[in-house]
């Protein structure tokens, strides 16, 4: 018996496995894959389902392969951006088969991630100027992201402010948002016709958008551009951080669990001028040297359902202390103090729902105080009676919720819905405004080439007791494989700024309304883009004879950008350029001009390049502006802004060495703006009793400098683990 | 009896079916595991690429298929010209390893493979990304490591991570050179055929070869 299954086995092993080599001929399968069986597709996988046989297609469209195969089987067509196509096959055995293979459906839903050139891209960010946290530390000498922005087309060189200018637009009408929230208070504190620096850190951000116009229904009380911030998800690994330098001292943790779900930490820093001031005294007398005291913590939790909650708190303290002789009575000082109390949080959550749902969630609330201390001192010694002191409080609760799906395969739908409390108080005048929005958005395919987004976006505001519906558009054509040539349209509401809500609530939304057609080509090392605008403002602010709405005004001009990270080796380059044609009536200005915050041309050239030899990255920027109009009280109304600045130039250089101390990983970082110490002059402040006297606003230190070392200390032991073994 | 013997046949029938369908699956995999030591041309990557894919797909409990796809898809991450497609590469290398990962976890192979699909994305932007990416890599190596000590492929990756990063990032120029000594060792007793992963060998003696070189100098 034994031996009878034995011999058994021996016939069935050689019936199973022998007739396949002896008997079988290979069939030939080929033929071509094509789009509506015309345009050939390239890298398409094809395979007879459930074997191992099968082919990928050529440049021409081409596949062939052979097969063992007999009966029916499906052939499948797989091709990233379409959906699958199959057919079913009869493998007789010797006979070729040639087959054509028509896929007709394009997908936006990518099943299996397969390469192949771009052929659409729907994605809003192609809008938006993108810089990684590198770009931005590398190109702000400062470590500021506002500054990093400024060297892009559409932002003005505005010196006296630590604001966003674009196109033609004042700095509040550039609104921060941080993961999809608005932020109130993004810079520091300052006295007037300073610029304050950003109170987040470049590195907290994995990107950063920048649009200068045209923006999606998702946003909105921004007339002329927002800053779109994303922060980071779970760091790579835990470690410290420390900055040691003569001007600021940060100290920084962040820990990561083992199954990187889970990260938590914190920093606190300290900013402190006295020691700079010493050194290189500046323009300003300090009576209080300007010190700043910060503290973040942070947590992000990602959960097992792929949900993912981060918690954001970010608070500071400042003070600062100014004497500045008054220009209207010589012999007396006016003594201006500014103390800053600021708190910002921020929590978000987001999720893959069901049925392709994608949710977004978001809740933050901010408060803003200022103190500022107005005291007069004759030249015998300071009088306590004539101190007047001003506080300003603001406070930002905000909701946000948004959902996103894909529908009819090439259509994205985002709806949403946000809803602010804002309350505002100067002294013992106080407003408060409760302001709701929602939008929804489509994103489509009309065509292959052709991409539409059409969104509209209703705000109410409690305070304005006002409605309003903005409509924004956006096509795109794709011409060729990089190319795109956009249109846009887009309105616009912004409720009037702070200072004149709290003297007359009785005012309406601001308005502008804008026209932009773009052509950008995007290469994998190279970038163009140029840009043509129109906004139309209605309804600013006019202050006189009181805050009313009858402003009005327009911005019109073009802009080019180029980058060139291939073309000098090693070196990252880019170049824009920004003509700006732009008047308005507002404030009290008595006719339509040109505003003193507007340069009719800037350029600005930015070039970097790590010589890896000495591990040290070089960086250098350098922008110019058109001198600005300034007022001057001396001349008639009819001749108002007509005096201009001299040019601005500034040559900014970085200087980044990469070193270890003792294993840690450090930079050793030097930044100096204007290097070449051009003068600069932002405007002038004339005396109101003596128009003759006039006084010229200037950086605070010119040139700045900085200098400054990071280092950062892994906490991880799993290096051990390696040196045990060797 | 009879119906001993009917499911002894039925026994063997099953057992002969099984047998011939791993031998299919050796065969196949024997034949592209040659032609992936040997292939160097972007289209020959390309269309094992595709017949380790297609392997995987049918054989689905096998997690080699799964690990040889995702490591002609890194290689083509490394190949690969334009700089934007690096990523997608990178990205369906990952989703393999997944795979590979879900069926043989704890596997010091993958977690090998899982470091050199984050050194590929260093070079989209080696300034930007270098930190973040060549962190991930050592980290995948120290687990690859740990999870077999005598993995001649994650000493020889190791090895080249250190050799290439400069100090304070991961680079240590002696420990480069003691790792590479110790994986030609080790890949000197491993066989350099069949289907299991064994490439790295010829990097090894490089690496150490350029290491004598400069300790003469």
């Amino acid at each position: 018996m034994i031996r009878f299954s034995a011999s058994l086995f021996l016939i069935v092993f050689f019936l199973f496995n022998h007739p396949r080599t002896a008997v079988a001929q290979a069939a030939r399968v080929s033929g071509t894959v094509t789009y509506n069986g015309i345009r050939p597709l390239a890298q398409v996988t094809v395979s007879l389902d459930g074997t191992y046989d099968g082919a990928i297609t050529n440049a021409k469209g081409e596949f062939s392969f052979d097969t063992d195969e007999k009966g029916t089987f499906k052939l499948v067509a797989k091709a990233a951006g379409f959906v699958d196509v199959s057919l079913p096959v009869e493998l007789s055995g010797a006979a070729p088969l040639k087959l054509k293979v028509v896929i007709t459906t394009k997908s936006m839903l990518l099943k299996d991630v397969v390469v192949r050139p771009r052929l659409f891209d729907l994605n809003d960010k192609n809008k938006y100027t993108t810089l990684s946290p590198l770009e931005v530390l590398t190109t702000a000498t400062d470590g500021n992201v506002l500054s990093a922005m400024k060297t892009l087309p559409g932002a003005q060189p505005v010196g006296e402010s630590g604001d966003l200018f674009v196109r033609g637009g004042t700095g509040t009408e550039t609104k921060v948002y941080i993961d999809g929230l608005l932020v109130s208070n993004f810079t520091y504190s300052s006295p007037s016709n300073t610029a304050a620096r950003s109170r987040f850190a470049p590195g907290m951000f994995k990107g950063t958008f920048f649009s200068t116009g045209g923006y999606s229904a998702q946003y909105g009380q921004a007339l002329s551009s927002v800053l779109v911030l994303e922060t980071e998800d779970q760091p790579v690994k835990s470690s410290t951080e420390l900055t040691i330098s003569p001007i600021m001292m940060t100290a920084g943790t962040q820990r990561l669990n083992a199954d990187k779900t889970l990260s938590y930490g914190g920093g606190i820093g300290h900013t402190n001028l006295s020691l700079y001031n010493v050194l290189l005294p500046g323009t300003v007398q300090f009576t209080r040297k300007p010190a700043f005291w910060d503290g973040n913590a942070f947590v992000r939790k990602q959960f097992r359902n792929g949900g993912m909650l981060k918690l954001y708190v970010n608070g500071g303290w400042s003070v600062l202390g100014v004497n500045h002789a008054n220009i209207d009575y010589s012999g007396i000082t006016n003594r201006i103090s500014l103390t800053n109390h600021n708190l910002y949080t921020n929590l978000t959550y987001r999720q893959n729902l069901a049925h392709g749902w994608k949710w977004q969630s978001g809740l933050s609330y901010g408060r803003n105080v200022d103190q500022t201390g107005l005291g007069i001192r004759f030249e015998n010694g300071a009088r306590p009676d004539s101190i007047t002191g001003q506080t300003d409080a603001s406070s930002l609760l905000q909701f946000r919720n948004v959902l996103s799906k894909m529908v009819l395969n090439r259509t994205r739908l985002t709806v949403g819905a946000e809803l602010h409390r804002v309350t505002e108080q100067q002294n013992t005048t106080r407003f408060t405004d409760l302001f709701m929005a929602s939008f929804a958005e489509t994103e489509s395919y009309i065509t292959d080439r052709l991409s539409a987004r059409m969104g509209v976006r209703v705000e109410y505001s409690s305070l304005l007791g006002r409605a309003n519906v903005a409509p924004r558009l956006s096509l795109g054509y794709s011409t060729g494989a990089d190319g795109l040539l956009s249109v846009s349209y887009g309105k616009f509401y912004q409720k009037p700024d702070r200072p004149f809500l709290l003297k007359t609530p009785a005012l309406t939304y601001t308005s502008a309304d804008h026209y932009i057609v773009s052509y950008q080509k995007i290469g994998a090392e190279r970038t163009f883009r140029t840009e043509v605008f129109y906004k139309q403002y209605a309804n600013l602010i006019r202050t006189i004879p009181a805050p009313n709405n009858g402003g009005s005004g327009y911005a019109r001009g073009f802009e080019l950008f180029y980058r060139d990270k291939k073309s000098i080796k090693g070196v990252d380059f880019w170049v824009s350029y920004s003509f700006l044609d732009t008047k308005r009536q507002f404030l009290d200005y008595p006719t339509a001009v040109q505003p003193s915050f507007a340069a009719r041309q800037t350029l600005s050239v930015v070039a970097k390049h790590f010589f890896s030899g000495i591990k040290t990255n070089l960086g250098l920027t350098y922008t110019y502006g058109a001198g600005r109009p300034y007022a001057n009280p001396n001349r008639s109304a009819a001749d108002f802004m007509t005096d201009r600045l001299p040019a601005y130039h500034n040559l900014g250089l970085s200087l980044a060495h990469l070193m270890a101390i003792r294993k840690a990983q450090s930079v050793l970082v030097l930044t100096v703006s204007n290097v070449l110490g051009n003068e600069q002059i932002f405007g002038y402040t004339y005396s109101t009793t003596h128009p003759d006297r006039r006084e010229a606003i200037r950086p605070t230190n010119n040139p700045f400098v900085f200098i400054g070392l990071f280092v950062t200390l892994g906490v991880d032991r799993r290096q051990e683990i390696i040196n045990s073994q060797l | 009896m009879k119906t001993l013997l009917i499911t002894l046949v039925n026994l063997f029938l099953f057992g002969a079916t099984v047998f011939a369908q791993s031998d299919k699956y050796q065969k196949a995999m024997e034949k592209n595991v040659a032609l992936f030591d040997t292939a160097r041309s972007v289209p020959s990557i390309l269309t094992l690429e595709s017949a380790f894919g297609r392997i995987a797909a049918v054989e689905k409990t096998q997690w080699l298929p799964y690990y040889y796809a995702a490591m002609c898809a890194t290689t083509l991450a490394n190949r690969e010209a334009d700089k934007n497609n690096v990523d997608a590469w990178a990205d369906k290398a990952d989703a393999l390893a997944a795979k590979a990962d879900s069926l043989s976890p704890n596997n010091s192979e993958i977690s090998c493979l899982k470091a050199t699909i984050h050194f590929a994305r260093i070079n989209v932007d080696f300034m930007a990304r270098g930190p973040k990416y060549s962190a991930l890599g050592s980290q995948a190596l120290q687990q690859a490591l740990t999870q077999n000590p005598n993995n001649p492929r994650a000493m020889i990756v190791l090895a080249q991570l250190r050799s290439s990063a400069p100090a304070g990032y991961g680079g240590d120029k002696e420990q480069a050179c003691q790792l590479a000594n110790r994986a030609v060792q080790v890949f000197a007793q491993e066989s350099a055929t069949g289907i299991a992963p064994h490439w790295g060998s010829k990097s090894a003696t490089k690496l150490a070869k350029t290491c004598e070189q400069t300790a003469q100098k």
